[in-house]
């Protein structure tokens, strides 16, 4: 067969799949059965499968996953997460749109803490977003930092997917989490100068005056101090035992989990009612990507075994394109996939073609590695199948429409769009950071 | 995310098989909850007596391997059981009657027939497996096809569950057509 059929095949019934309904997971296991059937040679095709499938997620560098989502899971469901907001409130004052600014700074450190982009929306969207409602801030500036920030979990590490693409990549998982830091870190900045900029201009957005009580001197930043700096210890657990070498970043998410627990331990947070929803949370989280990834590794042999990749990469190469413009090309696909499928199956529909491609032509991995990680968070806010933007919609109340939750994320897509673009042209603010590093 | 579990309570009292059956879908999932909880906890054991020089725990790894293709597999029933499995409804989200129920069925039936022929498959491969007796190598010695259970019960619980969705969809429609 040729290879544009088989590629037309296989991506072909893939979204059709997708398109009626049926579960992302068992869209790619039904192109599987049909792939293995007709080019893995019928009955033994299927015998193969199997095999495959079993052996697809046995793998330590895939374990940080569910151990970065508990982190997440165990800070939001002890309360841990919410003093921490709390009491990053309590710093933040006198500035335009002051509750948008919390979400943002808020959520940043929430990100530093978690792996779960969805539990870092679920957390900030179902305690400040009412809230902020409350006190008269339009949908479109309260909606919109909480869904941004959320998507900043997936490059500030801990990070699962981050962990993900770097297995799956062939990519060196503790500089690929370092890489992401500053990226995260400008984003944050930016979404903040944003809310400031944009409440100024259109002082109806936000109320111009919050009416609590306000705090002063130690009173203020007490909480800031009890219930947000040792937090920070996880942080430092995490990175500190990944950059001196005492674990590897497999094993610093298991380190990250525990300190997860003796924090609670220490502010008396930890209930068995905490530990049980955590841990039943990250199971249904974790599952999900791991079962994608069950079904979805043989499909990347599939693409490999019709001739669909070798077909399509040579077909590229001979345009002699250079690096940025494969670059370009690459994120251009993401971008325009992550408006219709989720973060997982873009992974394994492009990386079998993305990586040999960036390796023939000589690009740094950790650069693209980091902006394919930022053009997949892009997707977690693009409509109409933003994650993020159904996270929201669940946790919003229900006069809130589906509509407005697209139309308050946008400017901040654009923000992120242009993120994107000056690490296209400044690589090292991706590989800075990771250079720093020293290896275990 | 819709349970659909719970929406059938909601419906009217469960049956005592159904509750059985409820009990052993919630049962998978906290089987992977338990074993994801343990892998933190032996991880970072082995780490702490690494650093500290005391010893190392060989088989840590090897078994942290297994308990997530364990998980992956276990708990996969539980969350088609809750609705929880990612699907792309950019085209069915604005469907309703039975324009919806048609495509409702038409996945849930495709879905049934994946599974059900990655279960018999599965089966195949484990009486294979069993047949030639193949052993694992690694630190910890077993029978190869131990790594074969998880998936096979795995797709004969998937098919289950599609069938009982399969008669719920057909019951809520004989009902609604009444």
């Amino acid at each position: 067969m040729e290879w544009q059929l088989a590629l037309s095949l296989l991506l072909g019934v893939l979204f059709l799949l997708m398109l009626i309904g049926v579960p992302v997971a068992f869209a790619f296991l039904g192109v599987n059965l049909l792939g293995a059937w007709v080019f893995m040679g019928g009955e033994a095709g299927l015998g193969q499968l199997v095999r495959n499938s079993i052996m697809s997620v046995n793998s330590f560098s895939l374990t940080p996953i569910p151990l970065f989502i508990l982190m997440g899971e165990l800070l939001f469901h002890s309360g841990l997460a919410f003093r921490a907001i709390a009491s990053i409130e309590q710093l933040i004052a006198k500035l335009p749109g002051r509750l948008s600014i919390v979400s943002i700074v808020g959520g940043t450190i929430f990100a530093t803490l978690s792996g779960s982009t969805i539990a870092n929306t679920a957390m900030m969207g179902g305690t400040l977003l009412p809230e902020m409602l409350k006190r008269g801030y339009q949908p479109k500036i309260a909606m919109g930092p909480i869904m941004a920030v959320g998507g900043i979990a997936m490059l500030i590490p801990p990070s699962a997917l981050a962990v993900m693409l770097g297995s799956l990549a062939g990519i060196s998982i503790s500089q690929l989490l370092i890489g992401g830091i500053v990226p995260g870190l400008v984003l944050a900045v930016l979404f903040v100068a944003y809310v400031m900029i944009r409440c100024t201009v259109e002082p109806g957005l936000a109320p111009a005056y919050d009416p609590e009580q306000r705090k002063h001197g130690w009173e203020r930043w007490k909480p800031f101090v009890r219930d947000v700096l040792p937090l920070f210890g996880i942080f430092v657990a995490v990175v500190g035992s990944m950059l001196v070498g005492w674990a590897s970043p497999t094993e610093s998410a298991a380190i990250g989990a525990v300190a997860s627990v003796i924090a609670m331990i220490c502010y008396r947070a930890c209930t068995w009612q905490a530990l049980y929803k955590a841990l039943m949370e990250t199971a249904r989280i974790s599952v999900i990507i791991l079962f994608v990834l069950v079904a979805s590794t043989t499909f990347s042999q599939l693409l490999s075994f019709s001739g669909a990749t070798t077909g399509l990469l040579q077909m590229i190469g001979q345009y002699h394109l250079s690096p940025v413009y494969l670059v370009m090309g690459m994120l251009a696909i993401l971008l325009f996939l992550g408006c219709i499928i989720d973060q997982v199956s873009m992974m394994m529909i492009t990386l079998p073609f993305f990586m040999p491609l960036a390796n023939s032509a000589g690009i740094d991995p950790i650069w693209l590695g980091v902006m394919l990680l930022l053009a997949m968070e892009i997707g977690l806010l693009t409509p109409p199948f933003g994650l993020l933007c159904m996270v929201m919609q669940s946790v919003a109340p229900g006069h809130i429409r589906l509509t407005q939750i697209y139309g308050s994320v946008m400017p901040f897509i654009i923000l992120e769009v242009l993120v994107l673009g000056a690490l296209l042209f400044l690589p090292w603010l991706a590989t800075g950071l990771p250079q720093l590093m020293v290896t275990p | 995310m819709e349970d659909a579990g719970n929406q059938q309570e909601a419906q009217a009292p469960l049956g005592a098989g159904m509750r059985v059956y409820r009990g052993l879908m919630i049962g998978t999932g906290l089987i992977a909850a338990v074993l994801f909880g343990a892998m933190a906890l032996l991880v970072c054991a082995d780490v702490l007596l690494r650093n500290l020089g005391i010893t190392t725990i060989t088989w840590s790894v090897e078994v942290t391997e297994y308990m997530l293709m364990i998980s992956a597999f276990l708990a996969s029933p539980w969350l088609v059981y809750t609705n929880d499995h990612i699907r792309v409804d950019i085209l069915v989200r604005g469907l309703t009657g039975k324009t919806k129920w048609w495509f409702d069925v038409i996945g849930e039936l495709i879905c049934l027939a994946v599974c059900a022929i990655l279960a018999v498959q599965s089966v195949y491969s484990l009486f294979d497996s069993m047949q030639q007796g193949g052993m694992v190598f690694k630190v910890l010695i077993f029978p190869e096809w131990w790594l074969a259970l998880p998936m096979t019960i795995s797709f004969i619980l998937l098919t289950v569950e599609f069938v009982r969705r399969l008669a719920v969809a057909f019951k809520t429609e004989h009902l609604g057509a009444a």
